[in-house]
C-alpha cells in the first residue's frame, strides 16, 4: 500500500518536474537575430497532436511456465512468439522544444501494443488411441500511457522539408491488459485426429504487468507548408526494464499452466503529427 | 546568452535523467517466486492419475506425498516427489512403489533429525507400516505394526509420537494408537464399529475412490493423553474422544455415512472448530462446545447449508495468524470445483474473507499447511484439459491472504 502511494506521488511528482522544465525553456531569451523570421524558427515550442500505428516483439528474457513437468523436459513448454505481427496503434500529444537545431521532445501518447503466442501439451499412453493434444493460442493486448521524452536533431536546418534523427528514454504505465486465451484440443481416441475448439476465454491480466522504461531512436522529417508542421517519424523504442510481473501467477490462467514469460517489448513505431508554433515566444512576435 | 542556454541544457538534461530514473524505481511491492506460486506437475503419460495425500515443508523446499495407480493392485503405490523453494519439481520416487500402499497423512517432519513420517499399508498383507524418509526421499526405515491394520489417518501429538488411526477388520474394531517415531507401541484402544457390522467394502472404496467421496477420516490431540478420532464406531460414522480407556469418554454419533463430521479443530478443552454434513448439505462452525464426556448428535450442530459447497467434501481446519486479527480457517472444495479458504475471525467468529484456488479446469483438494513464512500452502489436484488428473500445489503469500481479509 504504501509502495504505491509512493508510486503516485513519484507520478506526480515527475509531471510537476516536467511542467517546470517546460516553464523555463518558455523562460529562456532568445538569442538575438538579425532576420525576425529565422530568429522565429531558429528557437520554437511546438504543440500539437500525434497519431499512428505500431508493431510488437515481446522479447522473453526469462521463461516460466505454470507447469512443472515430472516425465518430460520443460524445453518442450516454452512458448512460440510471433514477432512484430499484431498491429497495434498509439494517439497522444507532441510538445517539442526547439533550438537551433536540437529539440526536445515530450510525446505523452496512449498506447495499445499487441503480440501473440502459442504452446502445445501432449498425453499419451500405451495404445495408439491414447493420444491427446493441447494447443493454447494467446493474444496478448496492452494498453499503456506512455511517457517518451526524446532529443531530435534536424540535420538540415532550413526549407520546408527538415528531416532529423531523434534518440531518448521513455517510461509506460500500465492502463490495462487483456489476455485472450483459444485452445485447441485434438483428440485421437477414435484413430483419426478428431480437432474441437476448446473453447476462448479473455480476461483482465493487468495486475500480472507493471510499467517498465526503455530507449527509443528513430528517425522523421518536419515537414513545413501552410501554418502547420507535419511531423513523420518511425521510432524504435526498446524496453530495459520487464513488462510482465513473473511472480504474479494466481491469476486465472495460472489454473490452466499459462503463465507469463518475464517480457521486455520491444516495437517500431510509424507516427503522423501534426504541431503548431507557440509565435509568441519572444516579445518580438508579440501580436499588435 | 550562450553559457545561459548551455547552462539550461545541462540543468534539462540532468532533470530528464532523474525523472526517467524515478520512473524506472516506481514498481509495485510484489511477492517473490519463494513466497508465491501455483505449479501443476504434469506428467505424458495418458493413462496416469495422482492422488495427492499431504505436503511437509522441509529447509530447501517442500516434500509431496501422493498416491499413484498400480497394475497389481487396486489400492495406489506411493510415490513421493521433492519440490523446490519455488514450486518446480525437483524429483521423485518409487522405491516403496512395489512394496506398500494406500498412504495415508499427516506426514510429520521431525526437524530434530530432518526425517519425514507416515504410514501406509503393506502391500499384499493389510498391515499398518510407518515408515520415515530424509529430505532427499531416500528410506531411512519402514516398521511393520503388528496388529494394527488398514491405515485410515495419522496425526503427530505434542509428545514427539503419531497418532495413528486403522482398522481391524477381524475384530471389527476401530483402532486409534500412540506410535513412537521408532515405531514402538506407546499406548491406545480399539473399539468395535457394531456387533455383525462390517465396513471393510466401504474402507476399501474410500482408498479406491478416493477423489470422489472420501470418508472424512482424521485424528488429532486435545490434550496429552486426551485425543480424538472420526472414524466407525458404534454403527455410524462418528467423532469419538477417547483417553485410550476401555470405551470412550465422549461421542459426537453421525448418521452412518450419510451425516456427521468432516473436520474438527480442537481450541482447547471442549471447544473445536467444526466442519460437519448433514447428508448433501455442508457447514461450518468456527467454534462450538462438543460433549468430549458423553454422547450426542451431529444432527444438533446442524446450523443450515452452505450451498457454494460440494457435497461431501474433503475439509481441513487449521489456524492463521495475520496481521491484526487470528483466524481460523476452513479449506473445501466449492461445487464450482475450485478450492475455497473462508477466513473465520477467531473473535467476532465472522467471516473475513474467502479465496479460491482454481479456475476453468476442475480443482480438488487434498491437505493444506501453513509455511515457516506464514504462507499457506494448498496441495490438490486438477484435471488439465478436463481429463487428467494432476497434482497442484499452491503457494499463497501472506501479502496475497492480507488482500483478501477484510
Amino acid at each position: 500500500m504504501i509502495r504505491k502511494d509512493l508510486s503516485f506521488a513519484s507520478r506526480v511528482f515527475a509531471l510537476v518536474l516536467i511542467l517546470l522544465c517546460s516553464n523555463l525553456l518558455i523562460a529562456q531569451k532568445k538569442p538575438k537575430s538579425t532576420n525576425p523570421l529565422e530568429g522565429f524558427l531558429d528557437t520554437q515550442f511546438w504543440l500539437g497532436l500525434k497519431m499512428g500505428g505500431n508493431v510488437t516483439q515481446a522479447f522473453p528474457e526469462t521463461r516460466t511456465t505454470g507447469f512443472s513437468p515430472i516425465n518430460y523436459s520443460a524445453d518442450s513448454l516454452e512458448k512460440s512468439y510471433e514477432d512484430f505481427n499484431l498491429p497495434g496503434a498509439h494517439m497522444g500529444l507532441e510538445m517539442n522544444f526547439y533550438h537551433r537545431g536540437f529539440s526536445i521532445s515530450f510525446q505523452p501518447i496512449y498506447k495499445r501494443s499487441r503480440y501473440k503466442y502459442s504452446s502445445e501439451l501432449e498425453w499419451s499412453g500405451e495404445s495408439s488411441g491414447n493420444r491427446f493434444t493441447t494447443r493454447y493460442d494467446v493474444e496478448q493486448r496492452l494498453d499503456v500511457i506512455e511517457l517518451p521524452l526524446m532529443v531530435k536533431y534536424d540535420f538540415i536546418r532550413s526549407g520546408n522539408i527538415r528531416p532529423f534523427v531523434m534518440a531518448g528514454g521513455f517510461h509506460s504505465f500500465i492502463a490495462s491488459a487483456q489476455k485472450e486465451v483459444g485452445i485447441t484440443q485434438t483428440d485421437f481416441s477414435s484413430g483419426n485426429a478428431l480437432t474441437s475448439d476448446g473453447g476462448t476465454t479473455i480476461i483482465g491480466v493487468k495486475d500480472a504487468f507493471q510499467g517498465f522504461s526503455g530507449v527509443s531512436g528513430g528517425v522523421g522529417m518536419n515537414l513545413d507548408y501552410w501554418n502547420i508542421r507535419t511531423v513523420f517519424e518511425i521510432k524504435y523504442s526498446r524496453a530495459l526494464t520487464a513488462a510482465t510481473k513473473t511472480n504474479v501467477q494466481e491469476n486465472e490462467f495460472a489454473s490452466l499452466g499459462e503463465t507469463n514469460d518475464e517480457i521486455f517489448l520491444r516495437d517500431i513505431n510509424v507516427s503522423l503529427g501534426f504541431v503548431f508554433p507557440f509565435r509568441f515566444i519572444d516579445q518580438q512576435f508579440k501580436a499588435r | 546568452m550562450k553559457s545561459t542556454i548551455q547552462n539550461f541544457n545541462f540543468r534539462l538534461l540532468v532533470l530528464s535523467l532523474f525523472v526517467i530514473g524515478m520512473f524506472i524505481s516506481c514498481s509495485d511491492d510484489e511477492p517473490s517466486l519463494t513466497d508465491s506460486f501455483l505449479k501443476i506437475y504434469d506428467d505424458s503419460d495418458f493413462d496416469l492419475s495422482y492422488d495427492p495425500i499431504d505436503v511437509v515443508e522441509v529447509s530447501n523446499g517442500y516434500i509431496i506425498l501422493s498416491g499413484t495407480e498400480r497394475d497389481d493392485s487396486d489400492f495406489d503405490g506411493i510415490l513421493l516427489i521433492k519440490i523446490d523453494e519455488e514450486g518446480n519439481y525437483l524429483f521423485s520416487d518409487e522405491a516403496l512403489f512395489n512394496d506398500f500402499e494406500a498412504p495415508v497423512g499427516d506426514m510429520y517432519f521431525d526437524e530434530s533429525d530432518s526425517s519425514i513420517y507416515f504410514f501406509a499399508k503393506n502391500s499384499g498383507t493389510v498391515d499398518a507400516v510407518l515408515i520415515s524418509i530424509n529430505t532427499s526421499l531416500a528410506i531411512q526405515s519402514t516398521t511393520i505394526l503388528g496388529g494394527l491394520n488398514y491405515p485410515l489417518s495419522a496425526s503427530p501429538t505434542s509428545n514427539n509420537t503419531l497418532l495413528l488411526q486403522s482398522y481391524d477388520p477381524v475384530g471389527l474394531q476401530t483402532q486409534i494408537s500412540e506410535i513412537s517415531l521408532a515405531g514402538g507401541f506407546e499406548g491406545g484402544n480399539e473399539y468395535s464399529i457394531g456387533a455383525g457390522d462390517d465396513v471393510e467394502e466401504e474402507i476399501i472404496d474410500h482408498f479406491l475412490e478416493a477423489t470422489n467421496n472420501p470418508l472424512p477420516f482424521f485424528c488429532g490431540e486435545i490434550s496429552p493423553g486426551n485425543y480424538y478420532f472420526n472414524g466407525f464406531y458404534n454403527f455410524s460414522f462418528s467423532m469419538v474422544f477417547t483417553d485410550f480407556g476401555g470405551s470412550p469418554s465422549g461421542v459426537v454419533q453421525g448418521q452412518s455415512t450419510d451425516a456427521g463430521i468432516r473436520g474438527a479443530l480442537s481450541l482447547g478443552g471442549s471447544d473445536f472448530a467444526v466442519a460437519g454434513y448433514q447428508f448433501d448439505d455442508n457447514y461450518q462452525l468456527s467454534s462450538t462446545t462438543l460433549s468430549t464426556g458423553g454422547t450426542t448428535s451431529s444432527a444438533d450442530l446442524y446450523p443450515g447449508n452452505m450451498a457454494e459447497l460440494k457435497p461431501y467434501t474433503a475439509t481441513k481446519i487449521f489456524s492463521y495468524a495475520a496481521a491484526n486479527a487470528n483466524y481460523t480457517v476452513f479449506a473445501a472444495e466449492t461445487k464450482g470445483n475450485q478450492i475455497s479458504l473462508h477466513f473465520y475471525n477467531t473473535t467476532t467468529g465472522q467471516i473475513d474473507g474467502v479465496h479460491y484456488v482454481g479456475f476453468l479446469n476442475p480443482f480438488t483438494f487434498s491437505s493444506v499447511k501453513v509455511t515457516s513464512d506464514e504462507s499457506i500452502l494448498v496441495l490438490g489436484t486438477t484435471f488439465v484439459a478436463g481429463r487428467f488428473e494432476r497434482i497442484i500445489l499452491n503457494k499463497i503469500s501472506r501479502s496475497e491472504i492480507a488482500a483478501v481479509l477484510n
